[in-house]
């Protein structure tokens, strides 16, 4: 259970407060505003060391909105060569990702920046680009090269990006890492929190191995420095780690040949699966392919948007899990 | 995948077609069953040459008694690489499906330059030092002493190739010209002679246009092709030109001294042989006596150019009994030399017919004209007799002997000019005398003549009404296709205005204007702010150019502009502009940006092209007008009045705006690319200037978008990128379909073609 990728959360929160952030106010000016703290090396820097593996979004919308001004002309290798020396000593199972927003038409570089996009495919760093402006090649380059996908700005782009992707899976290599699931304080009790050395009234957690109080999770403890995550923090990950595969639609055809002995209520919710008329082309069924159950829309759209997990194929493990055990 | 058309079975090597590759496929298949000439406009980037060479091929292949041969001529040896590269793919394809009697040979023809072997021959520099270099290893004379003396060097491969003797063939296949290299290095054969000889059992042949509309070249290359052949004039916008300069003869002071040179040099040798052996000359003019001009059947090695007269007007008769000894014609030359260097002394200009000085160059010096036609086979056959290989030495006299015969050959359709000076410098003298052609049908006519169907074709042939009078013939078939977009990724826009309202244009009397140099400038620098990566600016000639850089510069816009984009500029030096496209190139794939200012007509404007991100935007600075003032032009337009009724303001305009097409033609290379072009220039507003743009430009211009000023232009253009940025559906919305499979195309069947457009 352990072994799964956690410290990816730590990347997506990145991304996570980006599109909050982008959420509150949709204007242009506050898009160019962005791009500048991006290319503004120093405060970036400050900024990517201050919150790396800080959990709560609030704490970086008010970084970001702090270190929104800045000058000079825009360099995108400077943004990458920051970006890679603070993720590389991310551990291998962890997902390694760059969400880059980028109004300027051109970047100003010291140095030959294809190295450094081979520096950053080579250590598995996924870089995303939304272009504020127009499409520029480079970056386009460098998308396609890291694995990561380009786009042009339009309304809700920056959400789409919030899903993690998918696990590669010549790098989902299983690995034991040590975590502690700690406990959230009683209410009304006073301690110092660890991480900002303020008294605090209530809430935190407690680390299980040395007891230390912290604010928020995940985070890394600060006195010894292990893990700290919550059960549905894994959860989340695991699932957008590794989705369900989207169902299949049955063919009207097949249902008509096969009306009897196909089954007439949705394994999900229970229901009469409608009847399509005759004649039509959509069956109003789908089917999951691993486990061949039918499901109702309803019922998809709820397993793949919310739940995460498919019925049919949590009720046939059981037993299997079961039979292990015994 | 293959598809009819009426009888024929056509194999097209990709899964899908372009619905304006069929049509063209379609109307091509016409023009060759009526067995006439076609032109056809189709814009770049939509596949033209795979819609060409597999509609022709299959049309071949469907005619097993007689098939067409095809010659396809490009203007590059670039160019002719990847028709080839194409081609291959397509028999490849064929051959898949119908298995062996698919087989065909197809063969690129270059020069010796292209195609030597021989490591001391081709590291010469120049092409006519490696001819001169191989014929002083192959010439018969030389191979003839090497038997005897050991001395003698000779080419290897050329003497593997002759010992072979018919079995030197190449297996069928596709070879292009690093294929008949390789091929020739293998065997130990020459592959220029090889493949000089290949070309009559070729059934594809691609070269350029030299070998058919050069009669120089045309003469020893392509005179034994049967009628049967379908000629393709590829990029052919410009083939007037071509045809001109291949009958234009320019002399200067330099190469009248030269001919000088080698006309002491040959009386030397005449001297020497007339020493040693004196039988030869006896026997040279015994053979012009009788009347045959050269030695009859020429070993293929000595073949030297022919004669710069079109082969139906020269004289099948025996030389002028004054011109046949030697020392008689050497003197004859160095008369007419003397006689050019004295009209070069002039001090005004001069325009003479043919006829007219003709006439004075027989009574001054008492040449007939007789014996100017027959100047160049004269000389031919001397050069022959005195065994010169070193032939790039005597260029000079061959010159002038091109000049001569042409002269003595042609009353109609050439003038003479002679300047003392060019027009824009006239404090440098440089003296030089022009016989230029003004009729482009002259050198092309043998070719509409001979061959059963010449298919001329381009990506900018507008208006096409114009080159059938140009060229003088009827075409069966003449249409200018569009092209079929999924979106619309070409933005072209008309400026009119700068950005305070004034109008902004390359007219004489405005071009140096403080307020319009500005304008332009504004243009340039908001537009670089807005355009990423390549932005490319085309001026209308390298003095204004220069001229406007310079105001720039001291503006301080240049330093603006350079903020957000590199600057790089075309000379007229190559080396120098190739250097200048390379970091070009680099400044935009590194994302650094770049902008490129280059002349229309210049060499970058015809042959480089700046394709998805090198070009994202194209600046067209005026109209690029030619010289009206220069005398040949004048002389040109003079002569298309009277001849072909076509006035001087519309092959003006014509001649400007297929260059301006031209130039912004150079962005868009295929579907998936997008560009802008802006034709910055109040005069193109007009309806005479707009309408001659070619239809593909045209269909994309809006209304809205022909008289738009800089901050309008800066709106649409930013509003298009931020659009293109988007991602696209690839094959095209269900409503109007962009890419026909297979099935889409077996359900149209018949007559469907016309439901497209």
């Amino acid at each position: 259970m352990s072994e799964k990728k956690a410290d990816n959360a730590e990347e997506r929160r990145r991304n996570g407060e980006v599109e909050e952030e982008e959420d509150e106010d949709e204007g242009e000016n506050d898009l160019e505003a962005w791009e500048r703290a991006y290319a503004d090396d120093r405060q970036l820097e400050r900024w990517i060391s201050n919150q790396i593996l800080v959990g709560s979004p609030d704490y970086h919308i008010k970084v970001l909105v702090d270190k929104l001004g800045c000058a000079g002309d825009a360099s995108l290798q400077n943004a990458l060569d920051l970006v890679y020396e603070n993720l590389n000593d991310i551990p291998s199972y962890g997902h390694r990702e760059a969400l880059i927003l980028y109004s300027a038409l051109t970047t100003c570089d010291s140095a030959d920046i294809m190295e450094t996009i081979q520096k950053c495919k080579k250590s598995k760093l996924r870089c995303s680009i939304i272009g504020l402006s127009a499409e520029i090649y480079i970056c386009k380059h460098l998308c396609q090269d890291t694995g990561g996908t380009y786009s042009g700005i339009r309304r809700g782009l920056l959400l789409e990006h919030a899903p993690p992707p998918p696990a590669i899976a010549e790098f989902a290599v299983s690995n034991l890492i040590k975590m502690g699931f700690p406990q959230r304080g009683a209410e009304g009790v006073i301690s110092i929190c660890s991480c900002h050395k303020e008294v605090k009234v209530g809430g935190g957690y407690t680390c299980p191995r040395c007891k230390a109080h912290v604010c928020e999770l995940p985070t890394e403890c600060q006195i010894c420095g292990l893990t700290l995550v919550s059960s549905p923090h894994l959860a989340r990950s695991y699932h957008h780690l590794f989705p369900i595969t989207p169902f299949n639609e049955v063919l009207s055809a097949l249902l008509s040949d096969l009306r009897h002995t196909l089954p007439r209520v949705c394994f999900g919710c229970q229901q009469t699966l409608p009847i399509p008329l005759h004649g039509s082309k959509t069956s109003l069924r789908v089917t999951c392919l691993k486990c061949n159950q039918h499901f109702c829309f309803d019922c998809d759209i709820y397993i793949h948007e919310s739940l995460h997990n498919c019925p049919g194929c949590e009720s046939r493990r059981h037993p299997k899990i079961l039979n292990l055990s015994e | 995948m293959k598809f009819k058309i009426d009888e024929v079975t056509v194999y097209f090597p990709y899964d899908n077609i372009y619905p304006e590759q069929y049509s063209y496929m379609v109307d091509l298949k016409r023009a060759l069953d009526a067995k006439g000439h076609v032109l056809l406009e189709m814009p770049t980037g939509t596949g033209k040459t795979i819609a060409l060479l597999s509609l022709i091929t299959s049309y071949s292949l469907s005619k097993p008694t007689n098939p067409p041969k095809l010659l396809y001529c490009t203007r590059t040896v670039h160019e002719m690489e990847k028709t080839l590269a194409e081609l291959r793919l397509l028999h490849n394809y064929q051959l898949q499906h119908l298995g062996d009697s698919a087989r065909i040979l197809a063969l690129g023809l270059s020069s010796r330059k292209n195609l030597c072997v021989n490591p001391s021959v081709v590291s010469s520099n120049s092409r006519d030092s490696v001819d001169a270099a191989c014929r002083k290893l192959t010439a018969s004379w030389v191979r003839e002493m090497a038997v005897g003396n050991r001395n003698v060097v000779t080419c290897e491969f050329y003497e593997k190739y002759e010992k072979a003797g018919s079995e030197a063939v190449l297996p069928p296949g596709v070879y292009t010209l690093q294929d008949l290299r390789t091929f020739g290095k293998e065997k130990g054969w020459c592959p220029y002679f090889l493949a000089r000889h290949m070309v009559q059992f070729a059934n594809v042949v691609v070269y350029s246009y030299q070998y058919l509309l050069d009669p120089k070249v045309a003469g020893i290359i392509s005179k034994e092709m049967q009628r049967e052949c379908v000629v393709v004039f590829d990029e052919a916008h410009n083939i007037d030109n071509v045809c001109i300069e291949a009958l234009s003869v320019s002399v200067r002071k330099q190469t009248l001294e030269g001919a000088t040179r080698n006309l002491s040099k040959m009386s030397q040798e005449i001297d020497r042989f007339k020493a040693t052996d004196a039988g030869r000359l006896r026997a040279e003019y015994n053979r012009l006596v009788e009347g045959l001009a050269q030695r009859g059947n020429l070993p293929l090695t000595d073949a030297w150019l022919a004669n710069p007269a079109l082969p139906d007007d020269i004289l099948r008769e025996a030389v002028p009994g004054n011109i046949r000894r030697a020392e008689h014609f050497l003197s004859v030359l160095c008369r007419l030399v003397q006689y050019l260097k004295g009209r070069l002394e002039t001090e005004n200009v001069e325009k003479e017919g043919p006829v007219a000085f003709v006439a004075s160059i027989n009574s001054q010096i008492g040449i007939d004209q007789k014996m100017l036609k027959f100047c160049y086979d004269r000389l031919h056959s001397l050069m022959m007799t005195l065994e010169i290989t070193d032939t790039d030495e005597f260029l000079h006299i061959q010159t002038i002997c091109d000049f001569a015969t042409l002269v003595g050959t042609y009353t109609r359709g050439f003038s003479i000019i002679i300047e003392p000076f060019d027009e824009r410098m006239p404090h440098i003298p440089d003296p030089v005398l022009q016989l230029t052609c003004h009729d482009a049908s002259l050198a092309i006519k043998p070719v509409f003549d001979r061959f059963q169907s010449v298919v001329i074709t381009s990506g900018t042939l507008s208006p096409i009404d114009l080159y059938p009078r140009l060229l003088n013939f009827h075409p069966v078939i003449s249409r200018s296709f569009t092209m079929s977009l999924t979106r619309d990724c070409i933005c072209p826009m008309v400026l009119t205005r700068g950005s305070d309202q004034l109008p902004v244009s390359t007219k004489f009397d405005m071009r140096s204007d403080p307020g319009v140099v500005r304008n332009y400038g504004k243009l340039l620098l908001e537009m670089v702010a807005a355009v990423p990566d390549g932005v490319v600016c085309f001026f209308v000639s390298y003095s204004y150019m220069d001229g406007i850089v310079n105001s720039w510069n001291e503006m301080g816009i240049l330093t603006k502009i350079m903020e957000h984009k590199l600057v790089f500029i075309e000379t007229q030096d190559v080396v120098e502009t190739t250097l200048a496209l390379d970091n070009y190139r680099k400044a935009c794939d590194c994302g650094r940006g770049a902008v490129f200012f280059s002349v229309a007509r210049g060499k970058v404007a015809e042959g480089i092209d700046f394709d998805c991100h090198y070009g994202r935007l194209v600046i067209m600075f005026g109209i690029p007008f030619q010289y009206t003032l220069s005398r040949t032009l004048g002389a040109r337009l003079e002569y298309l009045r009277e001849t072909f009724q076509i006035k001087e303001g519309d092959f003006l305009t014509f001649d400007a705006l297929r260059q301006a097409a031209q130039c912004v033609g150079r962005v868009i290379r295929s579907k998936a690319d997008y560009g802008m072009m802006i034709f910055a220039d109040k005069r193109y507003k007009r309806h005479e200037k707009l309408s001659k743009l070619p239809g593909w430009i045209l269909s994309h211009l809006r209304d809205a978008h022909q008289n738009l000023s800089t901050d309008m232009a800066l709106h649409i253009a930013r509003e298009f990128l931020r659009k293109m940025a988007q991602p696209y559906d690839k094959s095209g919305s269900s409503s109007k379909k962009t890419l026909l499979s297979q099935e889409d195309l077996d359900k149209m069947g018949d007559g469907a073609h016309e439901m497209l457009f």
